[in-house]
């Protein structure tokens, strides 16, 4: 039966493999949850951003757990714009117990400007749809924004910079990480994430046993974001206190 | 010609049941919401990456970074297509972003999964067949092309149609079937090779 089977279609073992491997690696619901609270901790304040239903939730839990070391941050201000987030960046912990996945490098992902919604959306016909469940799940058109798009993409530029510089950085190449926020600087020099990327300005210069120009840098962020989770981040530098 | 499945997943919430009777008409994205999304297709977004290749310690970053731009883009959703389909064109972009970059992709982490497993209070037998599995199952990915990899992904694993699948990719229906054929092909063979090697060394 199985000898004789099509290879059009998959095998009786090679489903049971399927299954088991599928099974092996769905999340926990304890795993997806951790994840979402690390996301929305991220969303502190983003009444203009998503749903309602988002908002409410980023008010419940902000500043609880996130990913030790990096978490997105969407601020109110680039939510206004239609942005899309902003790194909070600190240091590599030990896992804590609260928080047993282990995370390690950034996603390090090259911008997804050229992929979402556009080229997404372009190749469904309307005579295409799937008459599946799931295909129910719609969402329904929104009104147009015209303006939105392209502040958000170009803040996924900024991002992808950014992300490349964290990358760097914590891989160890400090003189790149450095040299990638730097670029930021120079290209974004009003940019809504410079807190972040000083953060990684100061962690570069420390990892380069440049103390002194790491401290200028902190203070001014600290001057400009005292209360930010980022300039707590740096406690564990060089120019920690 | 194969058939190609019809019933997806059916993103299971929060309690791992259906999403509660959702109309069209009550799926809108207000009514719906972040949260609920984010539940409901967390193990999709999960799973592709793990099986993209992405190494475990990385999944989160990645799956997290997904739903950013989800989150970001959800404004801009314009219902042409199911929620899944728009949701694995994304994920599949930041995933491919991902992989594409030079050295972001190192061997499989699976002492990590298998700390994973452990950690779902399955017994160490259970997790030592999920091991083994989940090693196989990216060998004979590995063996695929790309594009294979990509369609088989989504249609055997994430149970997405061949309809679905096309638009997500952005390419033609019967380019979807060709590839799954191929892929299939690959993976019977594995398996029946495996499974072969298995009986030879068995005592």
């Amino acid at each position: 039966m199985v000898e004789t089977m099509s290879d059009n279609e998959l095998r009786p073992a090679a489903r049971n493999l399927l299954d088991v491997a599928r099974t092996a690696r769905t999340p926990s619901d304890q795993r997806r949850e951790r994840a979402y609270q690390a996301l929305v901790a991220g969303l502190g304040g983003t009444a203009a951003v998503g749903t309602a239903k988002v908002a409410v939730a980023a008010g419940k839990v902000a500043a609880q757990g996130t990913f030790a070391w990096f978490k997105w941050a969407l601020p109110a201000a680039l939510a206004v714009s239609g942005g899309i987030g902003a790194y909070v960046w600190s240091m590599p912990e030990p896992a804590a117990p609260s928080s047993p996945a282990p995370v390690r490098a950034p996603a390090e992902v090259e911008a997804p400007t050229a992929a979402p919604a556009q080229p997404l959306e372009a190749p469904v016909a309307a005579d295409s749809r799937s008459a599946q469940p799931e295909a129910e799940i719609k969402l329904a058109a929104p009104s147009p924004k015209p303006s939105a798009k392209p502040a958000g993409d170009a803040l996924v530029q900024e991002l992808s910079l950014l992300h490349e510089a964290l990358a760097a950085s914590r891989s160890g190449n400090a003189a790149r990480a450095l040299e990638l926020a730097r670029e930021h600087a120079q290209r974004y020099p009003a940019s809504r994430l410079g807190i972040e990327r000083s953060a990684i300005e100061v962690r570069s210069l420390c990892s380069l046993g440049r103390p002194a120009e790491a401290r200028k840098v902190a203070d001014r962020l600290r001057a400009r974001a005292p209360s930010s989770p980022v300039s707590a981040a740096l406690k564990d530098t060089c120019v920690g206190k | 010609m194969a058939s190609l499945p019809t019933q997806p997943e059916g993103a299971p919430n929060p309690q791992g049941a259906p999403l509660p009777g959702v109309s069209p008409e009550a799926a809108s994205a207000r009514e719906l919401g972040f949260r609920e999304i984010h539940d409901a297709y967390f193990g999709f977004v999960w799973r592709y990456a793990a099986n993209r290749g992405v190494p475990a310690m990385a999944i989160d970053d990645v799956v997290q970074e997904v739903f950013v731009v989800v989150h970001h883009r959800l404004e801009s959703f314009e219902g042409r297509s199911s929620l899944k389909t728009w949701l694995a064109g994304i994920a599949y972009n930041v995933v491919r972003g991902y992989v594409r970059k030079p050295g972001n992709r190192p061997a499989g982490d699976y002492l990590d999964e298998e700390q994973d497993l452990l950690a779902q209070g399955v017994s160490p037998a259970e997790a030592l067949e999920r091991k083994r599995a989940l090693e196989t199952l990216d060998q004979l990915l590995e063996k695929m092309s790309d594009v294979q990899r990509e369609v088989f992904i989504l249609c055997e694993i994430e149970q997405l149609s061949s309809v679905e699948i096309a638009e997500a990719l952005g390419i033609n229906e019967n380019t979807v079937r060709t590839r799954l054929l191929a892929a299939r092909k690959l993976f019977n063979a594995g398996v029946a090779r495996q499974q072969a090697s298995q009986k030879w060394w068995r005592p």
